[in-house]
């Protein structure tokens, strides 16, 4: 106790700044920005599409109609089938020597096809990015993994009839030992009303997560509804809703009034209602967006229904009906031969997809390991 | 100041606005950092005055990984490195290496008699780079260790064993201080 008292006592004047005069002054502060002034002028967001782009993009968008894939859309198919989920196939097409593989995505899944048979949905997330000169499945684990500045949530199928069957953790990338927020029914008492029953009497389904958004389907008596909110109320069990412009732009607000939803449509998350459609902002969804036109994408997977392009363009991450197809992308923005496929189930659809970049690629790869690791293959 | 939006930032956001802001709140953190780097006051203009313009430049890829005080404090470290591989800063460690060989204080230690708040700083400016600066990332900036370790690229035990070797230090210097004068 007393050499606690004594180290603590003994750094005590550290606290102070280490020079008796500012060291950071107005003359400092005068030349940066006279340093700045000689620079050209910029703003700071993010590269946008150029012009061309944003052209292809808007065609993309016409295409996209055709396949677009509502959340959990009714008139998807019901037959489920019996599929390896687990199998991935390295195809040695797509074995390209000198191509250089950037960037990982982290990719979430929701599993409905249980449905029929009374189960919740189920949820696992994957981990592709570059090893060994190629690419690879690193990691892949039940749940899906949200990561959101430091740290990472996992949410996972919960007991049914406790916070509406979703059960979250937050993880701490630093330390992988995950310090739980159990869902209960307590903080849900006063968004349902008793006259419509207890309230645990619904269930709860991940639509679509985004650095700290979550939409939630809820389903109960009197239908389904869409939830936007973010993890730190989910996990205080207040659900507290957020506005549509959060995530959408201003116009958003409107898709509120009506019975909105989020979909993903040719390689966008969009928001929908009605007619109306709205991307989503980079609040939401970072790197969000096609990086070539969805015609070259359907040239190189015919089977394709969606896809995700790596921030770097250097390659593109392709959803078909039963499978998660990889390809390389050229110089040229054209993509090659398949190089990794993983099957997924018949009714399962992406709910979550962030990219890492730079030396975010080896952390997440590491980190990755450590909470989902992979049998030696 | 609230820097949550950063991450999040729009094709139209003002980026000059946000470095005042950067300036305003972390002006201070950043000088001081740069300086127990270097132990020179212009040098650590000069890493300030770096840093704050590469923020400005690549506002767009702060990604809210880390803190925006440990993205600027990577941003200074590596500016401090850079101007450690220049011909200047070796010039400048040589001949710091010199003095302290001999038995008059370098003329970097005379300059800096007399501008430091108190005499732990001092003692603090002696010890080595690697001590100093997780000691006072830790006691000064109070990071947390987990912090630290991020901005450092080292196991959060390694962090802990320099903070703890570098208290020690300071302890034995103290001590043989009030006991020689």
């Amino acid at each position: 106790m007393d050499k606690q008292h004594h180290n603590s006592s003994l750094l005590k004047p550290l606290r102070q700044p280490p020079l008796r005069h500012r060291g950071f002054d107005d003359r400092l502060r005068a030349r940066i920005l006279q340093q700045l002034d000689a620079e050209p002028a910029r703003t700071a967001g993010r590269r946008r599409m150029p012009a061309f782009a944003l052209m292809l993009a808007g065609f993309a968008a016409f295409l996209a109609v055709l396949f677009v894939r509502p959340e959990a859309a009714p008139e998807e198919g019901h037959q489920a089938q019996q599929l390896s989920t687990g199998s991935v196939e390295i195809l040695q097409a797509g074995h390209q020597p000198d191509h250089v593989w950037a960037d990982g995505l982290l990719i979430g899944l929701r599993d409905d096809g249980g449905a029929a048979d009374g189960h919740g949905p189920r949820y696992r997330t994957l981990w592709l990015a570059p090893r060994d000169g190629g690419l690879a499945l690193q990691s892949e684990g039940e749940g899906i993994l949200i990561p959101f500045g430091m740290d990472f949530w996992l949410l996972r199928e919960g007991e049914p009839g406790i916070g509406g069957g979703l059960r979250l953790s937050k993880i701490s990338a630093a330390s992988p030992r995950p310090g739980e927020f159990k869902l209960t029914d307590s903080g849900l008492q006063g968004e349902v009303p008793s006259e419509r029953g207890k309230p645990d009497e619904f269930r709860e389904k991940l639509v679509f997560a985004g650095q700290s958004f979550v939409v939630l389907a809820r389903e109960d008596g009197d239908g389904k509804t869409h939830l936007l909110t973010n993890l730190s109320s989910l996990a205080s069990g207040e659900r507290r809703p957020l506005p549509l412009h959060r995530i959408a732009g201003p116009e958003a607000d409107a898709a509120a009034e009506a019975n909105w939803f989020i979909a993903r449509e040719a390689g966008q998350w969009m928001v929908r209602a009605g007619q109306a459609r709205h991307g989503l902002n980079d609040r939401a969804a970072v790197h969000d967006g096609l990086c070539m036109p969805w015609a070259a994408i359907v040239e190189a997977v015919p089977a394709a229904r969606d896809a995700f392009c790596s921030p770097s363009g250097n390659w593109l991450a392709v959803l078909t009906a039963d499978a998660l197809v990889a390809l390389p992308v050229d110089d040229a923005g054209k993509p090659g031969e398949p190089a990794l496929e993983v099957a997924l189930a018949r009714q399962e659809q992406p709910v979550l997809a962030e990219w890492a970049t730079g030396e975010y690629v080896d952390k997440w790869t590491a980190y990755l390991d450590s909470l989902f690791p992979m049998p030696d293959m | 100041m609230n820097f949550d939006y950063l991450p999040y930032l729009g094709s139209d956001a003002d980026a000059r606005q946000i470095l005042h802001d950067l300036m305003t709140a972390y002006g201070d953190d950043v000088w001081n950092y740069a300086f127990l780097l270097c132990k020179r006051t212009d040098l650590a203009d000069d890493i300030t005055q770096d840093t704050f313009l590469k923020a400005y430049r690549h506002l767009s890829t702060f990604r809210g990984q880390s803190s925006v005080k440990t993205w600027l404090f990577s941003i200074a470290r590596n500016t401090a490195f850079d101007y450690r591989k220049s011909g200047f800063f070796k010039r400048v460690l040589l001949s710091d290496a010199i003095e302290h060989r001999g038995s008059h204080p370098s003329a970097e230690a005379e300059a800096m008699d007399g501008i430091i708040s108190h005499e732990l700083w001092e003692q603090v400016m002696k010890l080595p780079v690697k001590l100093r600066e997780s000691l006072i990332l830790y006691a000064h900036h109070q990071l947390k260790i987990r912090e630290i370790a991020h901005l450092l690229e080292l196991s959060e035990g390694t962090v802990k064993s320099r903070i703890f070797k570098a208290r020690l230090k300071l302890t034995q210097m103290i001590g043989e201080r009030e006991q020689y004068g």
